[in-house]
């Protein structure tokens, strides 16, 4: 019978011709089996004490021990073509793996040295799954944890960390640290954190019993009051009592009353940038053509209409500067060479200023332009002004371009009205192409619409040009252009801040412009389609 | 609409022009048959009788009723809270925790606002048809004692917003336009003439809920106004051009003058207004650089 073959060092079995024969040896009986050239190819023994079965071994440690050379494989079990059957199964008898255990036990797989690594991989690659020293990874083969997780995960059922150390609620989508969440709050803390960072709370703020509410949606704070009817309401009374400190009644950015630590009452201002007045600068060109001044066609304002709508609102100051008074100095940035702070001339030196001239637009330079009065300073553009920029006069906080191109998208694309904005200068208004110059009373009226509000979000609904009897509705493109310290925050600049009620901006991080879509002005770009795409 | 009225008298009078400039009018028939090269005619925007039904009611227009208005903003708004209202020489108003409401009694100018940053809200997945906008800016119209026959003429559009950080910081490019709310503009008109002025802009917000709502809509007395001309086409096109020179418009200029008609209100006793109808000139100008501006020229007819 042809029972056993030696092939590479692995012993099969097989059907080849070879000579069985049954060597005694000590303690042990065994069988050799032979080549059929008569070569020797391996012993089969049987302990006779303990009964055990060797293959390889005279002197097997179990009841079947098989022991090869030191670089060959000991047992291969093949059953089939690989991925179809299983090759060594335990216990199993389904057919679709090459390795298959099942069983009513524990399976242990177990290295004795706790250093070495147990992988579980399935193709090639990293392998997903990594034991050792005590430690398990997962996409990672060096897990410093006891459970190093490298990539994303994803826990349908709920996560505890220590009991209520972190507690995820994922039935609820709520979160938990130092207890378990309760159904009502997405984030529920039992004890008191430290964050090193900044907060944003996109809702109110409640201290349980009402001591502080915060109304983020209505921008109020009640300290000891539940419903806050103002920015701050305070049920109770308020003491200012760190010696030095006192209390400024502040309108826009000015101080309008102070107590001092003394408890003097006084309206001077101190320790505040700017002066106390409400002022605006009206620069009207309207004569082109005329000896010493630009040449140009026939143009038609009246200032009286602006001027009427500021003193409605009981503006301090109202300057009107006409031709040939106005020149492009006004405009000039006072540390450029210019005299944008000069009083009563300066642009700079109000608080809100208006220019209505002609003007134009260069996409590529990344500037306005503007028509003066004065021979010889007949131009200015907008990357020579700065405002608000906080030198002796400098305060500006709105600015009125009535003037074609005045804020023209694609200048602003390229940054060229960036370097305009400084302190709290945040609002420029103006137009995308062409303007018309009549619309002197719907301005008046627009200035005193906006008193409370609306600086931005009023000028493109009362100047983009209504029907009238030419249906020109989408020919005249009156955009806003605000800057912010961040983007919500210049929304909410260009919707709230009024001639009587500046914001602080907190920087000039962001900018954004507004406009109607479907514009398509004379001289600009329509400003996409209807859907604004 | 355009009517010729032969049989009636031509009288064209001229009027002083605060703007006229000092050099000499030339109103040669040299000067005015080159202006009238200029006109651009559009029938449709010429209108010298106004469509008025037999039933038109020449009254004088109601007075401002603040709680009918509070109860048009309750009507649309769903307002929560109680009005707290205040009285000045200058203006009537009212607040509510959420809502704002501003008349200027003198110009008739209406503010109403809600405080609330709506335009932070995420854009929803449907947004309301326009008509039902317009339902609501009609029911706010009526409430400040618009007729229905004023509120012809409406245009509608999105508000929209571009952003992207200042230049010394990034280069990333300019966002795409983000839509923010809804805007419906009511040109004031009657029997298909617009009235000067005259116009409110409601904002809606892109669940199609009111948010504000702004402009100027006077109380105009119909039966104390001019609401029609006495010239034909002809006649008409031969004042323009008289007028427009007298104004000092530049006869050989290259660019086009469109003629049209509308309203202009004037105050005939304090808060009500009386209506004119002139003829109006869309002129476009040059600047320095050859820049067009336009400029809207008004005078009587």
């Amino acid at each position: 019978m042809e029972i056993g073959v030696k092939r590479n060092g692995i012993f099969t079995i097989s059907f080849f011709a070879a000579v069985l024969s049954w060597p005694t040896q000590t303690n042990a009986i065994c069988r050799t089996f032979y080549e059929s050239d008569g070569s020797y190819t391996e012993n089969i023994c049987e302990e006779d004490t303990s009964n055990e079965i060797g293959i390889g071994t005279t002197a097997p440690g179990a009841k079947l021990t098989v022991q090869t050379n030191a670089s060959g494989t000991a047992v291969q079990l093949l059953s089939g073509s690989t991925g179809y059957h299983t090759d060594l199964s335990i216990g199993r008898a389904s057919t679709e793996g090459q390795l298959g255990i099942a069983g009513v036990g524990d399976l242990v797989l177990r290295l004795n040295d706790s250093t070495k690594k147990l992988l579980l991989q399935a193709g090639t690659g990293t392998a997903p799954l990594t034991v050792t020293n005590s430690n398990v990874g997962i996409g990672t083969t060096s897990p410093a944890y006891k459970l190093d997780v490298n990539g994303a995960g994803n826990f349908t059922g709920n996560l505890t960390v220590d009991t209520n150390v972190l507690y995820v609620d994922t039935a609820n989508n709520n979160v938990g640290i130092g207890t378990a969440p309760s159904a009502s709050y997405r984030l529920h803390v039992d004890g008191v954190p430290f964050i090193g960072g900044n907060v944003t709370i996109l809702g109110d703020l409640n201290m349980g019993g009402a001591p502080m509410v915060v109304w983020e949606q209505y921008h109020r704070v009640g300290i000891n009051e539940n419903s806050p009817g103002a920015k701050l309401e305070v049920n109770g009374n308020v003491y200012v009592s760190t010696p030095g400190n006192g209390i400024v009644w502040k309108h826009a950015d000015e101080a309008r009353l102070m107590v001092n630590s003394n408890g003097i009452l006084g309206t001077q201002c101190s320790g505040c940038s700017g002066d106390s007045q409400l002022e605006v600068a009206l620069f009207v060109v309207d004569e082109f053509g005329a000896a010493g001044e630009c040449s140009g066609g026939y143009i038609y304002y009246d200032e009286d209409a602006y001027e009427d709508g500021f003193e409605a609102l009981n503006y301090d100051q109202i300057r009107v500067n006409t031709d040939p008074g106005v020149d492009a100095r006004d405009f000039v940035d006072f540390s450029g060479g210019g005299q944008d702070n000069n009083d009563p001339y300066g642009a700079d030196f109000a608080d809100v200023f208006l220019l209505a001239t002609h003007g134009s637009h260069d996409c590529t330079g990344g500037y306005s332009e503007f028509t003066m009065g004065d021979d010889g300073d007949c131009k200015v553009r907008t990357s020579e002004m700065e405002f608000g920029n906080g030198g002796s006069n400098e305060e500006a906080k709105v600015g009125l371009l009535v003037a074609c191109d005045s804020v023209h998208q694609c200048v602003w694309e390229n940054g060229g009205y960036d370097d305009m904005f400084h302190g709290g200068f945040n609002i420029l208004n103006g137009y995308h192409g062409t303007s018309y110059d009549n619309h002197d009373n719907d301005i008046g009226d627009y200035i005193e619409i906006a008193e409370e509000g609306g600086v931005g979000d009023d000028w493109v609904d009362l100047l983009t040009c209504d029907g009238g009897p030419f249906n020109i509705h989408d020919q005249q493109c009156a955009t806003s252009m605000v800057f912010g310290g961040a983007n919500y925050t210049a929304a909410f600049i260009y919707h709230n801040e009024g001639f009587k009620n500046f914001y602080d901006q907190g920087g000039h991080t962001y900018t954004d412009t507004w406009f109607d879509c479907g514009c398509n002005p004379d001289g600009g770009v329509a400003l996409y389609d209807h859907k604004c795409e | 609409m355009f009517r010729i009225c032969d049989s009636r008298i031509f009288v064209v009078v001229f009027l002083s022009m605060a703007s006229v400039t000092a050099q000499a009018v030339d109103l040669s028939r040299d000067a005015q048959d080159r202006l009238r090269s200029r006109l651009v005619v559009d029938e449709s925007a010429i209108n010298l009788w106004p469509a008025l039904g037999e039933s038109f009611d020449w009254n004088i227009g109601p007075s401002f009723d603040p709680q009918l208005f509070m109860n048009g903003i309750e009507a649309v708004a769903g307002i929560e809270g109680v009005w707290e209202a205040g009285e000045t020489e200058r203006s009537w108003r009212a607040e509510t925790p959420f809502h704002t409401i501003k008349v200027i009694k003198e110009k008739m100018l209406f503010v109403v606002r809600d405080q609330r940053p709506y335009y932070l809200d995420p854009i929803p997945e449907s947004m309301p048809e326009d008509s039902v906008l317009l339902e609501q800016a009609r029911t706010l119209l009526e409430a400040i004692g618009a007729r229905p026959d004023e509120m012809e003429t409406h245009h509608i559009a999105f508000r929209a917003r571009r952003s992207k950080p200042h230049k010394n910081l990034s280069s990333a490019p300019p966002s795409a336009p983000e839509k923010m709310s809804k805007k419906v503009y009511f040109d004031r008109s009657i029997g298909g003439i617009p009235i000067k002025g005259d116009k409110i802009v409601f904002t809606f917000s892109l669940d199609g809920r009111f948010r504000k709502m702004i402009g100027k809509w006077r109380r105009i007395d119909y039966g104390a106004s001019t609401m029609s001309s006495s010239l034909s086409e002809e006649q008409f096109l031969s004042v323009s051009v008289e007028q427009l020179l007298v104004a000092g418009v530049d006869p050989d200029d290259a660019f086009p003058i469109y003629l049209g008609t509308t309203y202009v209100p004037y105050e005939i006793s304090p808060g009500v207004f009386a209506v004119d109808l002139k003829g109006v000139a869309r002129i476009g100008i040059y600047g320095p650089n050859g820049e067009r501006r336009w400029h809207m020229h008004y005078y009587d007819i």
